[in-house]
């Protein structure tokens, strides 16, 4: 019953808010407003992004030595000629790397409660899971064997929880489903490389604390580290190539800024990858490269710039990316399926956020002819690294047509299919 | 003169626009801060803090349209920050006499208003300040995610998850009120 009463107050909550806020101008903001201005401006010249030559901020740290490199180089050529000798004969059952380029699969459309499979050649969309239910694409598992989605619950009259499952894309076999109904949309959910396990960070039911936990597709395990001290900020990630290790933030133990850490899932230990200082933040999400030894990341200044970053996994060798000439903010850093470029956001300084591809290799940036508002905007790379897969908003929050952005051209086409989906992108055998 | 000229003098160090600029944002900073804190005195070093970065700070805001947006940001930090610092100290509740009289006669509404500040005590300062982002300054949740540096996915999710617990807590209140017939902890 009581439950019911709050439900009625919430449509009234910004009224009863502005009466419990009872705004008046108080009665220390002048002293407060002397005090502040009694000191000493920063200097414009002095934030980063105004007179750092480019030259200098994009310069490359100096890698390993040659050896290392043209073993690496053999090793892989050597695996690949030994996969290619492997594989011959049997491609209907070919499966993508689990990192790394794959070719182009379908991509995820969510249509009414149901989810579909769009060809993203000519637009034709396949039902994959339809019914009363209401559920909710999350993305394909590495292999592409499999689609991930949340299949939310009645409404309980508190909280209302979805269980996340996967179902074959050959279609013919029902869903299966991970244990607990913690999840309540908006979590970060990552699939292991193995395929048979996935990570997600939720919180218990009424508490403040999120939880990463780790839960077998097929319901035979289920493991929560309850003494990892992760935030919800930023999202999880499983590094490459084994998935031993999850990247997640956590609160730093200044008490004011996040830090980057790993967490071993198989013995439950964390380190420490970047240890951010009072007045610099970890801002948004991680992303990891597909080699899995750097990852790229945002930080915010304490006057507000923010600046990509890029940092070996075992914490060494941090490095800023550009920023661009007069730019005050770059952000959301995404590396591409070769580990060589980055899909950024950029402000330049002109007050429009524009998504921009900076090639690490020093090559000319692609900036992306769209504008993101500021409502953001879905993104994933095409599994070729040809293209990204975006669904815009517009300034009142309402999702655009999905679209594909070129990333060699920048050049902006709208897709074939309606969606409502956060863009995921299928990947499959070459 | 409009605020994108008042911006522009500030940022060239004009005290004078600096302190128009305040004056004209400085209640809903004010009632922001005490919203998400929840303590006047907090809530002043909260704006103090903001004021210090803001007048350090401006230099480097590039856009003068944004002022708005950027204030707000750096006053739920400033809150968040606060609230962190003051984590590690033990927290005493008092158990303060409830007016049954006054009680009474209140409107429906203002029983409300009491029952949402209790429920507000009960949340986490993460929790609170994206409350308020949303409900009191009114921004679309996309741009709270911004504000606050983390997904829109995990902004939606946080803010469900606020309402959740709001409306538990809520409803322990009632059931509170209830059975200690004459106490209420504040």
């Amino acid at each position: 019953m009581t439950i019911d009463r709050a439900r009625r107050l919430e449509p009234r909550l910004p009224g009863l808010f502005d009466e419990l806020a009872d705004a008046h101008s108080p009665e220390y903001l002048e002293a407060a407003i002397d005090r502040a201005s009694s000191g000493s401006q920063r200097p414009a010249w002095t934030f980063p992004a105004r007179w750092i030559p480019v030259e200098v901020v994009t310069l490359r740290v100096p890698t390993i030595g040659v050896p290392w490199r043209a073993l690496g180089i053999l090793a892989l050529i050597g695996l690949l000629v030994a996969m290619a000798a492997l594989f011959v004969g049997s491609r209907s059952t070919r499966l993508p790397e689990p990192f790394g380029p794959a070719a182009n699969g379908v991509v995820a459309v969510g249509l009414g409660g149901d989810l579909y499979t769009a060809d993203p050649q000519t637009g034709e969309l396949t039902l994959l899971l339809g019914g009363p239910q209401r559920d909710e694409w999350i993305g394909f598992t590495p292999d592409g064997t499999r689609g991930v989605f949340l299949r939310w619950n009645p409404d309980n009259g508190a909280m209302t929880a979805a269980r996340v499952g996967t179902v074959p894309l050959g279609g013919g076999a029902q869903p299966t489903f991970v244990q607990k109904d913690v999840l309540h949309g908006g979590e970060p959910i990552q699939i292991a490389p193995n395929g048979r396990e996935l990570a997600f960070s939720a919180f218990d039911f009424g508490g403040p604390n999120v939880h990463i936990s780790v839960a077998a597709l097929d319901q035979s395990s289920f493991r929560t580290f309850l003494d990892v001290p992760a935030v919800d900020y930023g999202g999880i990630a499983y590094l490459a190539p084994d998935g031993r290790e999850l990247v997640y933030l956590a609160r730093s133990s200044n008490l004011h800024t996040h830090d980057i850490r790993a967490l071993d899932v198989t013995t439950g230990k964390t380190r420490a990858i970047v240890q951010t200082s009072p007045g610099n933040d970890i801002f948004g999400n991680v992303s990891v490269a597909p080699d899995g030894k750097h990852i790229a990341y945002a930080l915010q200044s304490a006057a507000g710039m923010i600046s990509v970053h890029v940092v070996g996994t075992n914490g060494r060798v941090d490095r800023v990316v550009g920023p661009a000439p007069g730019a005050i903010f770059e952000a959301s850093p995404q590396w591409d399926p070769q580990g060589r470029r980055l899909l950024i956001e950029r402000d330049d300084g002109g007050g429009a956020v524009h998504p921009v591809i900076v090639d690490l290799g020093g090559g000319p940036d692609v900036v992306v002819d769209a504008e993101i508002s500021e409502n953001g905007a879905g993104k994933a790379w095409a599994p070729d690294g040809t293209s990204i897969l975006a669904q815009r908003t517009d300034g009142a929050g309402r999702q655009l047509q999905q679209e594909v952005w070129d990333a060699r051209t920048g050049k902006v086409t709208p897709v074939a299919w309606p969606s409502v989906t956060p863009p995921s992108w299928q990947r499959v055998a070459p | 003169m409009d605020q994108q000229g008042l911006v522009e003098r500030a940022r060239r160090g004009d005290r004078q626009a600096f302190a128009e600029l305040v004056r004209a944002s400085g209640a809903r900073l004010d009632a922001t801060a005490r919203l998400i804190l929840r303590d006047p005195d907090l809530a002043q070093d909260a704006v103090q803090d903001t004021l210090i970065r803001a007048w350090r700070s401006l230099p480097g805001l590039r856009d003068p349209a944004t002022f708005d947006h950027w204030l707000h940001s750096l006053v739920a930090h400033a809150c968040i920050d606060l609230t962190r610092k003051r984590r590690r100290r033990v927290v005493e509740l008092e158990l303060s006499p409830l007016d049954v009289a006054a009680a009474l006669d209140e409107t429906a509404q203002v029983a409300d208003r009491d029952l949402l500040d209790r429920a507000l005590a009960r949340l986490e300062p993460e929790q609170r300040a994206i409350l308020v982002l949303h409900f009191y300054l009114d921004l679309p949740l996309p741009k709270v995610a911004r504000l606050l540096g983390i997904p829109g996915g995990t902004a939606k999710s946080r803010l469900h998850r606020s309402l959740g617990v709001l409306r538990s807590s809520m409803s322990i209140d009632e059931v509170t009120s209830a059975g200690t017939a004459g106490g209420s902890i504040s």
